[in-house]
């Protein structure tokens, strides 16, 4: 997890990604304006222990994920208690998953496409801003 | 079946029965005449008898009388005092006596003499008491004047003279007695009706006689013929029938009647109840009904018998048949040793049963293959589909995966311009090659998969452990790097078909999964065992196992799938395209074979595979290199195959997040690197 100075940032965001590069994209994306604090997951079982440990306001999760996959991910972050904003990113425009996400118990979903990391920081604010 | 046996039965019944009838008819025909005519023909002969004997009888009355007459003189009439005293006056003899003298035997017939002087009274007579008491008993007036008439007219008729009447006393001869030139007396013998019927034979109830005169008229008959019965009529049928004889009918009784000459001028007439007279006929009818109906019966016996044995064994195969035709191929029917149609007929059912049942095995086994194989197809397709979805699904993400990161590095790369930031400018481009390298790797894997089964030619055999061993030196940088040793346990003995590339891919594969997913210094086998004979086997199965965390049961099939990684490949962020496994499942597959992945004994991962054994035998099989005979390697070693380069793994490059630039692309045929392990 690469850590920013950050501390003071508003809002706790757990991004569950487990593609590096992609991971450090969203964090680099998602900190550009300083309201967001970004924590790093490669898979589900530490996204769980981070919610277990941390209170977040909000989750970004990939959808595909080495242990798991993101619907199984929010679907289980629900039934734990988790009550924040959910994003789900899928990488094919699929509406199915997209709509299993839903279904599952994210506020919305956004594709994988270029550029996307900027598409869900504004997801993100407008939800977290909806939130206030 | 059962209407052919009887069918059959009654055939030869009615067979039977009708040759039986016709023999019958005729035997009965030809023999009731021949029997008729003999029984008529003992008639004829019993009456000729009958009259022959009365004719013998007459003549020998006659003859007495005659006689008797002759010597008169010696017969006279009885005195008063004779009768009186009962003594015989010297020369006068009993007339019994003086018959007997002539004819020496007393007579059957006539059972009485009587001596009537010319009156008729009797002066004597034997056995007839005298003349007082014979006119006491004598009442009946015909008779008394019978004698009288009898004696009258004797007294004119010179020879004796026969008189036939009705009485019981019925059969009279006469002859004068003279004295001089004067009849004094009538000499008379007497017979009885029931002495003639004993001499006839006719005492049995059934027979009567008849005696005519040349006339036709009754003179002696039987009840409701009395004397003076004109049966003239009968006579003439009589002389007109052949032998005489005739049948008639008598107050509802029929007769068999012959017609006799007796004498010159009388007949006599046997009558018998011609049921009595045609019993034999009866009796021979009967006969032969009865042995018509033995052979019937017996007839129909063996009719019915004939007619089991021939349909029983067409019963049975009726019978095999139905099962046959109910499914039951393969009955067989009992066969006897009989070398008839019928048993030649079961032999043949016996053979077409069988047949029958071969076929529809063969058939049967031949569906089920059909079935298996269009189960296998249709799995086959199924899963060829799903790899297609597959990687349509994983191309999207994987390929553009490294898209979006570059478009956002490139973005990186031009703020870090911008700000003169070449710590992020130098990081940014690294991370670009990296993510272009990994999609130009992908793509030639693709690319690979691609080919597998495509451009194949004709599998070759090929021993496994040059193969690998070329493998090894391709691979031996990173097996250094962390410090793996590989142990190699078979010897030249393991020949495989396949072309020596696509097995040397094969390997590269395994190995590479082996040394990344595997401890650290760890150790990895490469075993191939024989299967079915050790010494002549049909395929061989070879191992690859590590000693790393292994694969999840769960994901033991989802591996091999395009693009699909395992749980600790995606954890460590291992490199790789998720394309090996399925590169080498295709790889084995197209060579018949089968690969899985299971637990090794101490938890690591154990692949193993199969692939056809050699044609013919180890000898001819191809070696890729023989360079290998420099290398001294045991089987079995500890050592592992390059053991003794282990010790300065790692020596080349230890940054660990450096490009695995060692991972020579799989598929890619293996450089012919320096064997620095020598």
């Amino acid at each position: 997890v690469a850590e920013k100075d950050q501390t003071d940032a508003p809002w706790n965001v757990l991004v569950v990604e487990d593609n590096p590069d992609h991971g450090l994209m969203m964090q680099r994306t998602l900190t550009n304006d300083g309201r967001i604090h970004v924590t790093l997951a490669r898979n589900a079982a530490n996204a769980h222990k981070e919610l277990d440990a941390k209170d977040y306001h909000a989750i970004v999760s990939d959808h595909r994920l080495p242990d798991s996959d993101g619907v199984t991910f929010i679907k289980d972050a629900r039934a734990a208690g988790y009550s924040g904003v959910v994003l789900l990113v899928t990488a094919q425009a699929s509406d199915e998953i997209a709509e299993a996400g839903i279904k599952a118990g994210a506020d919305d979903y956004v594709f994988k496409a270029r550029g996307y990391a900027n598409r869900v920081l504004e997801e993100l604010l407008a939800h977290l801003g909806d939130g206030e | 079946l059962e209407s052919i046996r009887a069918k059959i039965t009654l055939g030869i019944v009615a067979l039977l029965l009708i040759m039986t009838i016709v023999t019958t008819a005729v035997a009965m025909e030809r023999s009731e005449d021949a029997l008729r005519n003999q029984i008529t023909l003992t008639h004829e002969a019993r009456a000729t008898n009958a009259a022959h004997e009365i004719e013998r009888a007459l003549d020998r009355a006659k003859s007495i009388t005659r006689a008797t007459a002759i010597e008169n003189e010696m017969v006279r009439p009885i005195e008063q005092d004779d009768l009186e005293n009962g003594t015989v006056a010297e020369g006068r003899l009993p007339i019994k006596r003086l018959m007997l003298e002539h004819a020496h035997h007393s007579d059957d017939l006539f059972h009485g003499a009587l001596v009537l002087d010319r009156t008729g009274s009797i002066l004597m007579g034997e056995p007839f008491a005298l003349q007082q008491e014979i006119d006491q008993d004598i009442q009946d007036p015909f008779t008394a004047d019978r004698f009288r008439r009898l004696a009258e007219f004797t007294a004119e008729v010179p020879s004796p003279v026969v008189h036939a009447g009705s009485a019981d006393e019925v059969w009279t001869v006469s002859a004068r007695l003279m004295q001089g030139n004067e009849v004094w007396g009538v000499l008379v013998l007497v017979a009885s009706t029931q002495a003639l019927a004993e001499l006839l034979g006719t005492t049995d109830g059934d027979t009567a006689f008849f005696i005519l005169d040349h006339t036709g008229t009754v003179l002696i008959g039987p009840a409701g013929f009395p004397p003076g019965t004109d049966l003239s009529d009968s006579v003439e049928r009589l002389q007109g029938a052949p032998r005489q004889s005739a049948v008639f009918e008598h107050e509802d009784r029929r007769y068999l009647a012959t017609l006799a000459p007796l004498g010159d001028d009388w007949r006599l007439i046997i009558a018998q109840d011609s049921k009595v007279a045609f019993a034999p006929v009866d009796a021979m009818l009967a006969t032969i009904l009865l042995v018509s109906g033995i052979v019937i019966v017996i007839g129909v016996a063996t009719g019915l018998f004939v007619a089991g044995r021939i349909t029983s064994p067409v019963v049975r195969l009726k019978n095999a048949a139905e099962r046959v035709a109910a499914g039951e191929y393969g009955t067989q029917v009992r066969t006897t040793a009989k070398k008839d149609e019928l048993a030649e007929l079961a032999a043949a059912f016996n053979t077409m049963s069988a047949r029958l049942l071969e076929e529809h095995e063969r058939l049967r086994r031949h569906q089920a293959n059909l079935q298996t194989t269009v189960q296998e197809r249709t799995a086959e397709l199924k899963e060829a589909n799903e790899e297609l979805e597959a990687f349509v699904y994983a191309a999207s993400h994987d390929l553009r995966t490294p898209l979006i990161t570059l478009d956002w590095l490139m973005e990186e790369l031009e703020a870090a311009i911008e700000q003169d930031d070449t710590k992020t400018l130098q990081d940014s481009l690294t991370r670009m090659r990296n993510n272009v390298e990994g999609m130009d790797r992908l793509i030639l894997d693709l690319l690979e998969l691609s080919r597998i089964g495509r451009t194949e030619g004709d599998p070759e055999d090929i021993m496994l452990r040059p193969a690998i061993e070329n493998v090894l030196e391709t691979i031996d940088h990173q097996r250094q790097k962390r410090g793996t040793q590989i142990h190699i346990e078979f010897d030249d003995s393991a020949v495989v078909q396949a072309d020596p590339r696509r097995i040397e891919q094969v390997f590269q594969n395994l190995l590479t999964n082996a040394i990344k997913y595997g401890r650290a210094n760890g150790n990895v086998h490469v075993r191939a065992t024989p299967i079915g004979d050790p010494h002549k086997p049909w395929k061989w199965r070879i191992e690859v196992s590590d000693d790393g965390p292994g694969v999840p049961p769960e994901h033991r099939e989802a591996i091999f799938q395009l693009f699909r990684r395992g749980p600790q490949a995606e954890e460590d962020q291992a490199d790789g395209t998720g394309i090996g496994l399925a590169i080498v499942r295709k790889i084995i597959r197209s060579y018949g074979g089968e690969i899985k992945v299971t637990s090794s004994g101490d938890g690591g991962a154990l692949f193993w595979f199969t692939l056809n054994a050699a044609r013919i035998g180890a000898p001819a099989a191809r070696s890729r290199r023989e360079t290998d005979k420099s290398r001294p390697e045991t089987e079995k070693s500890p050592q592992g195959s390059s053991d003794p380069s282990a010790p300065q793994a790692g020596s080349t490059d230890q940054a660990p997040d450096s490009p695995p630039a060692a991972a020579a692309p799989t598929g890619v045929p293996p450089t012919e690197r320096a064997s620095g392990n020598a």
